[in-house]
């Protein structure tokens, strides 16, 4: 059956209307990948003292620029966020050449937004301590460049390493 | 909020006395979901999960089967208490 013009460009339309909306599939899924993260971004205090560990969590995220967004005590959460600047010198001379020789802007990364959550819960005799990093990049044209997790194990020994340190601190008062 | 972090999601806010857990995720997309927890009855919990997709509801069932899927797999890690 031959469709008209019209028809075609409204089935077009509303294909493409379904495709920006259905969600991927694994978004909500478990996977292997989630307990591999869970093993990564989680490490374990032998303390009672859950609202010193909080306090401590705090602290260093403060320590490392973040600012704190939300908290709730009562469920072991904080949430904190920073932005800074996300410009590579790389990128911008590659994207300077880039329009050079194409004549158009070519847009480069400029500013970054990252987020942390910690969730500390009793575990064991003691607690759990999960983190959690994500960020968003926009570009010199003002759009959304990057939206992505971080997953990078050196970030998270990085961050216990420094909190271990925060805690012996917190132990021992000054 | 474990099972929020096993799959992706940072939390934005918690509040314990509404039972309410907000995130987000962010994988090339943003996924931003509300999940609800509340007393049904005297033994049991009633979930609520409401999630949105770049500025679009969900309503397709499939994505909320899976997410209670996967609380239920993180409920029974919980209760061996595995990490």
């Amino acid at each position: 059956m031959a469709l008209s013009k019209s028809t075609a460009v409204f089935l077009l339309l509303l294909s493409s209307v379904g495709c920006r909306t259905a969600i991927p599939k694994e978004a909500l899924q478990w996977n292997e990948q989630s307990m591999e993260r869970r093993h990564l971004q989680t490490r374990y205090f032998q303390t009672s003292e859950e609202g010193k560990l909080l306090s401590a969590c705090s602290g260093l995220l403060q320590d490392l620029g973040f600012s704190i967004d939300e908290t709730e005590s009562k469920l072991g959460l904080i949430v904190a966020s920073k932005q800074r600047t996300a410009v590579d010198t790389g990128q911008v001379i590659g994207a300077t050449l880039l329009s050079i020789l194409s004549g158009k802007a070519v847009p480069f990364d400029k500013t970054q937004k990252m987020r942390a959550c910690i969730v500390t819960r009793p575990f064991a005799d003691g607690i759990a301590v999960r983190v959690t990093f994500q960020r968003i990049v926009w570009n010199s044209e003002g759009k959304v460049s990057h939206l992505e997790g971080l997953f990078d194990p050196k970030l998270f020994q990085e961050f216990f390493a420094k909190l271990s340190k925060a805690i012996f601190l917190e132990a021992h008062e000054i | 909020m474990a099972t929020l972090q096993d799959l992706g999601f940072v939390l934005d806010k918690a509040d314990l006395e509404l039972g309410t857990v907000t995130a987000t995720k962010l994988e090339g997309y943003v996924l931003r979901i509300t999940v609800t927890v509340r007393p049904r009855g005297t033994t049991q919990l009633l979930v609520r999960a409401n999630a949105e997709y770049q500025e679009h509801a969900v309503v397709d069932p499939k994505p909320y089967q899976q997410f209670f899927a996967s609380l239920s797999k993180a409920m029974f890690l919980e209760a061996q208490q595995v990490e």
